[in-house]
């Protein structure tokens, strides 16, 4: 962490973010329903800091990644990038704007170009910016590819040369090549191999310490997530359903979905005796969610007012939120 | 002490020809698979775990070349025609695919599919075959199974899907049941469900299961024995609890160092990629990115060596 000061510094706070996507039917594609892909998100981001959106597919993590870096076209909510509302930002405007912020890929595989060389991958994000004078752009772009540990003659290469780790990390070097302040890294690293995941993650710590960089960081491995962030929100069908520090979330879960969650992820080691707690059935689906809490459907503990009326968010003196009619002690 | 072993595979070698030469995928594979045993096989990407597993059953495409023998109830399958291996698939031998979605065929209703293994191996008609689907539906815990046999596989989610897979794999209650990487396409709270079915019908039927995933945690939770896999080789072998808490091949090491811990600031990691199978570094193919390496070990081949617990490590072998 980078001490306490920077911490309280706000870089992004999005505020009860709403993305609906129409479902759309018939020859006059009249809309018939929607899905409540982010329904109601509010967090805040700030300076150095990494927040860890956790979910299962489908619950909306991948969506609150796009929407905050206005790639989804109307939005409800704000989105205050240094205090600035990006959701109200258009043209030239939020082209600038995009410089301060990110994005990291999934799968390396489908997210560079396979015609353009490394070099040029990384140099466009320098020239669409109009970054360093032009003869100093393959110099500025060698000295990235060595940053994220790649070699420098790595420059004149096609992505098909290089493993899937390598792969990301040309990711990496064209996100971090317009000197960004907060990145959002949607799976980073879950098409990675254990080994070369943990080379991936190091270095993003440490590219982190060294540009004070903030990350979202979008991941379904719990276990990755602990490692890397210090805040979590885990998602539930379109909603966070639970915030707060790591360290509070991980050793005392206040929401049945994440405590569920939690005892799910298998642990490598055969001695760890542990209370698995098994869900019964699927997500439900996000056009149509349960009345009442979202959760109840699924939930152990469910009691008749989770049935009928819908959970609000309640705050926690450790500064946790959690939105559960009866969290747990 | 030991129960029987059903599986026997012996000097199994699987190549593959390429325009830049031999991909040599598995080498040298040796493993026991005993009655009732869960024996995971682990391994990151490319290192022919899938490769081992699909020779088991010869579904590797004509132009792999294999060489070994692989028992199973004392006959060997590598030298059997394809009436004979008709007669084992599906029947004796029962594989569970990762992918459920792409491995159920769209254009037939689950019931069909399920039923299509026992009217062939079972010669029941369509009558019992239907009744034995539903009854099988009910085992891995599908919700309304005499509804849901006449499903599309579209209309069923991925955990769903996965679990009529397994309702397909037992169907002829098979001898050994190969799942490959089982879990990796669903989530974590679906992975739980899943995981716990398996270890709930390993009590019920019988049968001897091989686990391929690259998911430790996966393999600590559900296997008996372990066999690690580095570049086509087997590296490490034994009890599962030997193998994580006794490691003794510095790949094991590092692959279990490597997956995040809590409370660990920085991860330790294998420096350097999987090297590529044409082109294998001499001696000890996992020598270039090993931190306890000497001299002899880019050299020399290490075998794999041990009683109970294997490994293939020179420096390990020569310290003892």
């Amino acid at each position: 962490m980078n001490g306490q000061q920077k911490l309280e510094e706000i870089l992004l706070e999005v505020k009860n973010l709403k993305k609906y996507f129409p479902i759309k039917s018939g020859i006059i594609a009249r809309t018939e329903a929607f899905v409540h892909a982010v329904d109601n998100v509010s967090f805040t981001i700030s300076r150095g800091e990494t927040l860890g959106l956790v979910g299962e597919s489908g619950c909306g993590k991948s969506t609150t990644g796009r929407a905050i870096l206005s790639l989804l076209g109307a939005c409800e909510g704000e989105v205050l990038f240094e205090g600035q509302d990006i959701l109200k930002l258009k043209g030239e405007a939020m082209r600038k704007k995009r410089k301060d912020m990110q994005l990291i890929f999934q799968d390396p595989y489908s997210s560079l170009n396979p015609r353009m060389t490394v070099g040029s991958i990384v140099q466009e994000a320098l020239t669409i910016h109009n970054l360093g004078k032009k003869e100093e752009r393959p110099a500025m772009v060698k000295q990235l590819l060595e940053e994220v540990g790649l070699k420098s003659e790595h420059y004149g290469r096609y992505p098909h040369e290089f493993s899937g780790g390598q792969r990301q990390r040309v990711g990496i070097a064209r996100a971090l090549a317009v000197k960004p302040k907060l990145i959002v890294a949607d799976e980073p690293v879950s098409s990675l191999d254990v080994s070369v995941q943990a080379q991936v993650i190091n270095l993003l710590k440490d590219l982190q310490k060294k540009y004070d960089l903030s990350y979202l960081f979008i991941s379904h491995d719990l276990n990755v997530v602990e490692h890397i962030c210090q805040n979590v929100a885990v998602m539930y069908l379109g909603q966070i359903v639970e915030m707060g520090k790591k360290e509070l979330v991980y050793a005392n879960p206040k929401h049945p979905y994440t405590e569920a969650l939690l005892s799910a992820t298998p642990i490598a080691d055969p001695d760890a005796k542990k209370r698995r707690i098994i869900l019964q059935g699927d997500v439900p689906s996000p056009v149509n969610p349960p009345q009442g809490c979202r959760f109840h459907t699924r939930c152990q503990y469910v009691k008749d007012l989770c049935k009928k009326e819908k959970s609000q968010p309640i705050d926690f003196d450790d500064g946790r939120k959690v939105m559960c009619h009866y969290p747990l002690k | 002490m030991l129960e029987e072993k059903v599986l026997e595979i012996k000097g199994l070698h699987v190549s593959f020809p390429s325009s830049y030469g031999e991909v040599k995928a598995v080498s040298n594979v040796n493993l026991d698979l005993h009655k009732k045993e869960t024996l995971g096989l682990v391994g990151e990407s490319g290192c022919g775990k899938s490769v081992t597993s699909l020779s088991i059953l010869k579904l590797l495409p004509p132009q792999a070349k294999i060489q070994g023998e692989i028992y199973f109830k004392n006959q060997n399958i590598l030298t059997m025609d394809n009436k004979e291996l008709r007669r084992l698939r599906g029947k004796e031998i029962a594989m569970i695919f990762q992918d459920p979605m792409s491995s159920l065929n769209p254009v037939f209703t689950v019931g069909d599919q399920i039923g299509e293994a026992l009217k062939l191996h079972q010669k029941m008609n369509k009558k019992e075959a239907k009744e034995r689907t539903i009854e099988l539906l009910k085992l891995v815990k599908i919700p309304d199974p005499e509804k849901r046999i006449n499903d599309y596989p579209h209309v069923l989610s991925g955990g769903m899907s996965q679990r009529a897979m397994i309702a397909m794999a037992l169907a002829c209650n098979p001898t050994v049941l190969i799942a490959d990487e089982p879990t990796t396409a669903l989530d974590v709270t679906v992975q739980a469900q899943i995981l716990e079915l398996m270890g709930e019908l390993k009590e019920k039927i019988d049968s001897s299961i091989i686990l391929i995933t690259h998911n430790l945690g996966v393999i600590a939770e559900v296997a008996d024995n372990v066999a690690v896999m580095y570049a086509g080789k087997i590296v490490e072998y034994g009890n599962k609890k030997d193998v994580f808490k006794n490691s003794k091949h510095p790949y094991t090491l590092g692959l279990l160092e490597s997956v995040p811990k809590r409370g660990e600031p920085k991860l330790k990691t294998i420096e350097g990629v999987v090297p590529e199978l044409i082109n294998l570094p001499p001696g000890c193919s996992f020598a270039p990115r090993c931190n306890k390496k000497t001299d002899q070990c880019t050299k020399i081949t290490s075998e794999l060596e041990g009683e109970y617990h294997k490994t293939r490590c020179l420096v390990y072998q020569t310290k003892k």
